[in-house]
């Protein structure tokens, strides 16, 4: 009774009959949006500059679990990433989930290092505090 | 029902570390709460047959990125606490709005995409087998441009973060 009333939330579109959950992307595509949710309403609420790129980076690592996930269940079902590499299909969706990773990194070097400069001018480390480009 | 057990906990652990993230008001809390999210991130990879993305996941995040962020806040102030109020006032239910929003419509999407898939889940993709795709004539172009991105803000964050 639990378990139906768990899946039907998770997966409603087939949670009628019953238990194929073993095949099922759309837990993880929920949690996803989930986590993006969570991490965008940080961003929205915090003041602290790092802690906004936190939130910035659990949003753009929760992208990344759509393309695992999209991997993992056979994505290649899908007309998902349509040239596959010869004998592993949907591969091509962890190849954009690492370059995600990538640039994910390259941003909050670069950020913190903006944060580490912001502060020299000013030592405030509140995001309100800065108006405008000059000081 | 293994799955679905495995699912929940490891969904628990990364929303808790993300609750946390909003329950706490000292900013080195709020990253070591950060840090819990991303362990079960990586996590989720492995258990999706990423075991290439888990690994990379943990040096960068948990390694590299939480030790960044620390030290970005010893620079700075040493014991910053977040000024945002802890009452709940206009402001801060009015940006309940749009993640609230955002989730809605993409529960709707989700619920109503019929995503089953018939076949059996993929085998976990070795790094062999990623490095050997990432360097195959299709994929080398997007590889080359990310070490030359990942150069760009090396050079971009010593720049600006020098005297």
């Amino acid at each position: 009774m639990v378990k139906k009333m768990v899946i039907a939330v998770i997966s409603p579109a087939w949670g009628k009959d019953g238990m194929r959950v073993s095949g099922d992307v759309s837990p993880y595509l929920m949690l996803a949006a989930l986590l993006f949710s969570m991490g965008l309403y940080v961003a929205l609420t915090r003041k602290n500059a790092v802690v906004l790129l936190l939130a910035v980076e659990v949003m753009l690592l929760s992208s990344l679990i759509v393309f695992t996930a999209l991997y993992h269940f056979g994505a290649s079902n899908l007309g998902f990433l349509e040239h596959d590499f010869p004998g592993m299909p949907g591969v091509g969706a962890q190849i954009f989930a690492l370059v995600i990773l990538a640039v994910a990194a390259a941003e909050i070097a670069v950020g913190l290092a903006i944060v580490i400069a912001l502060y020299r001018l000013k030592p405030d480390s509140n995001v309100d505090g800065f108006r405008t480009m000059k000081h | 029902m293994e799955s679905i057990i495995v699912f929940f906990s490891l969904a628990f652990v990364t929303l808790l570390g993300l609750v946390m993230l909003m329950a706490f008001s000292r900013v080195l809390h709020m990253i070591f709460s950060a840090t819990l999210t991303f362990i079960g991130l990586a996590a989720i990879f492995f258990v999706l047959g990423a075991p290439f993305l888990g690994v990379v996941q943990i040096i960068v995040y948990v390694g590299a990125v939480t030790i960044l962020a620390v030290f970005s806040i010893m620079l700075t102030r040493h014991d910053t606490v977040d000024p945002t109020e802890k009452s709940l006032n206009l402001k801060k239910i009015a940006a309940l709005i749009p993640p609230i929003g955002f989730f809605a419509v993409m529960y709707l999407a989700i619920a109503r995409t019929p995503l089953f898939m018939s076949g059996s889940p993929q085998p976990p993709l070795s790094g062999k087998a990623l490095g050997e795709v990432l360097f195959s004539p299709m994929y080398v172009l997007s590889f080359e441009l990310m070490g030359v991105l990942l150069l760009g803000a090396l050079i971009a964050a010593v720049f600006l973060a020098k005297e």
